[in-house]
């Protein structure tokens, strides 16, 4: 069970502006394995909390593999993930993950803020009193998504944008750094997009690290400080405008 | 009034009430966690495991409590480690082959019964016989119940997290595989107490039916839980009282009360009832995003 880090029941987490200067996540050389099948080669990036990476790379490309990794839901066959300056060898409620929508049961009898109470879990544990400090960072988590006046709503009850927004408060409410999202666009119509990169772009100015699977090609520019191209292998990293060139995009989703 | 202490008079009937009522609530309260799982085929054949369990117990120990906790318990991992085992890496999927292994036990239970020449108790172990049980029986239930409700409260957060999503509870430290094992564990126990008042066939209704109610009504995981162990608690206690009137059996009545309050939720439920789907369908939908 995670304990109590005492920095982290602090109200305000993330210290970008402190000596240390923002917290900085590595992967190194990271080979992922289902079986026989190879999903990640040799990977490797490095990026910092206060950023937005986007993920892309056709179907099979490693997107999912490469976060699952990183969060340990998967393990890695060679190579390793350092944060914060170390190798990140037993979970932190510092990383989050949020799934692709497909692997939700919506139908789950819980409303949002429930499902906000379930990211103090790293907090409160198996033992403690849900206590006034956690119920303060659930209601911090709800407001900073703009989810409050849906709050008591069941999750199936709200639309594709307010569901990730309630995901992503979930992870706030367990004081991730950073966020590790699958597809978070997909299925958004046009104005829940807007809001979703409107409150990223927010929280990353705000310290936390987001990094999304994406597959919207065009909209990576607007959105993300940062663009990973996977093609089971690194393709390419770095800022939008060097990452998707021509001979990028072909060497990843060509042929 | 007086129907009601005439039933009271005999100590069987206050004992069948008694059973009743924490072998009710001990159900509905665990039946929310097989509902929330999705689990209910999973539990319908792990209940087929319990009556060949039984009979091996008997078999090899004599028939006792502590043989039938055993037998059952071994039987119930026995197939369901065993169909678990044959899907992964095979073309089955893990229904086929639990409904093969479970049956085919089922039938092997039947045989050794029939050697053991307790056949002519069979109807107890499939439908239950909550008026013919003892005070050692009420003991062991109470034991057993008490100690599946400290390990559902204690464990209630990191269970409703695994239960929402594999994934999230996995990332947040919950370890999933002991999860799934624990709630099998649960519901290997609550079924053997189970058997004796409503049967290896009809213990299903009781676990899933209260449940599976509230789930047309609640959006809370612990009000479902809750109020799944009063219904089944109410439910059971009432059904010994109107088997008694009606001289029909107890198990019968209980899981034929359940189906009935059951279905009757379904209809009248305005969010995932029939009634409110028909309301639905006939009212022009807002287009939600």
């Amino acid at each position: 069970m995670d304990a109590v880090d005492p920095i982290h029941a602090m109200p305000h987490v993330h210290e970008t502006g402190s000596d240390a200067g923002p917290h900085a996540l590595a992967v190194r050389g990271l080979h992922v394995h289902y079986g026989q099948v190879c999903a990640l080669h040799n990977v490797s990036f490095q990026t910092c909390c206060g950023r937005t990476v986007a993920l892309v790379g056709g179907n099979g490309a490693g997107k999912s593999s490469l976060m699952k990794a990183i969060v340990g839901l998967t393990p890695s066959t060679a190579g390793s993930v350092w944060w914060r300056g170390r190798p990140l060898e037993v979970r932190t409620h510092e990383i989050a993950y949020l799934p692709q929508r497909e692997r939700i049961d919506w139908n789950f009898p819980i409303t949002v803020r429930g499902l906000v109470e379930m990211g103090r879990y790293a907090h409160v544990g198996v033992w403690h009193k849900f206590a006034a400090v956690d119920r303060a960072a659930v209601e911090r988590a709800l407001s900073t998504m703009r989810m409050v006046e849906f709050a008591n709503r069941q999750i199936n009850a709200l639309s594709g944008g307010q569901q990730q927004r309630a995901f992503i408060a979930r992870a706030l409410a367990q004081e991730a750094h950073v966020l590790l999202l699958d597809e978070p666009y997909a299925g958004l119509d046009q104005p829940s997009q807007e809001i979703l990169t409107t409150l990223l772009k927010e929280l990353a100015h705000n310290g936390s690290l987001i990094i999304a699977a994406h597959h919207d090609l065009r909209s990576i520019g607007g959105i993300f400080d940062e663009v990973l191209m996977l093609n089971r292998e690194s393709v390419a990293f770095g800022a939008p405008r060097d990452v998707m060139t021509d001979a990028n995009l072909n060497r990843a989703f060509g042929g | 009034m007086t129907t009601t202490q005439h039933v009271l008079d005999y100590a069987f009937n206050q004992r069948a009430i008694l059973a009743g009522a924490m072998i009710g609530f001990l159900n509905g309260y665990l039946g929310g966690y097989v509902v929330l799982r999705r689990a209910a085929l999973f539990a319908g054949e792990l209940s087929h495991t319990l009556f060949p369990g039984i009979a091996l117990g008997a078999l090899l120990a004599g028939l006792n409590p502590l043989s039938a906790l055993v037998g059952a318990t071994v039987m119930a991992l026995v197939v369901g480690l065993g169909a678990q085992g044959m899907a992964s890496g095979s073309r089955l999927d893990h229904n086929t082959t639990l409904a093969i292994l479970a049956t085919a036990a089922f039938g092997g239970g039947l045989l050794v019964l029939r050697h053991l020449g307790l056949y002519v108790r069979l109807e107890d172990y499939l439908f239950g016989n909550i008026l013919g049980l003892s005070d050692f029986d009420l003991w062991f239930t109470f034991g057993v119940g008490l100690l599946t409700m400290v390990a559902l409260l204690a464990w209630q957060r990191p269970l409703l997290l695994f239960l929402f999503s594999r994934d999230v509870a996995s990332t947040q430290g919950v370890s999933v595989v002991r999860m799934d094992f624990l709630l099998a564990a649960l519901l290997v126990l609550t079924m053997i107490t189970s058997l004796q008042a409503v049967g290896a066939i009809l213990t299903l209704g009781l676990l899933v039916a209260p449940a599976a109610t509230l789930y047309l009504f609640l959006e809370s995981p612990r009000g479902i839980l809750w109020g799944g162990g009063l219904i089944g608690a109410v439910v059971s206690v009432g059904a010994v009282f109107l088997s008694n009137w009606w001289n029909v059996q107890t198990g019968a009545t209980i899981v034929l009360l359940l189906g009935g309050i059951f279905v009757a939720a379904y209809v009248v439920s305005p969010q995932y009832g029939l009634l409110g789907q028909l309301r639905r369908r006939l009212r022009p939908r807002h287009g939600g995003v």
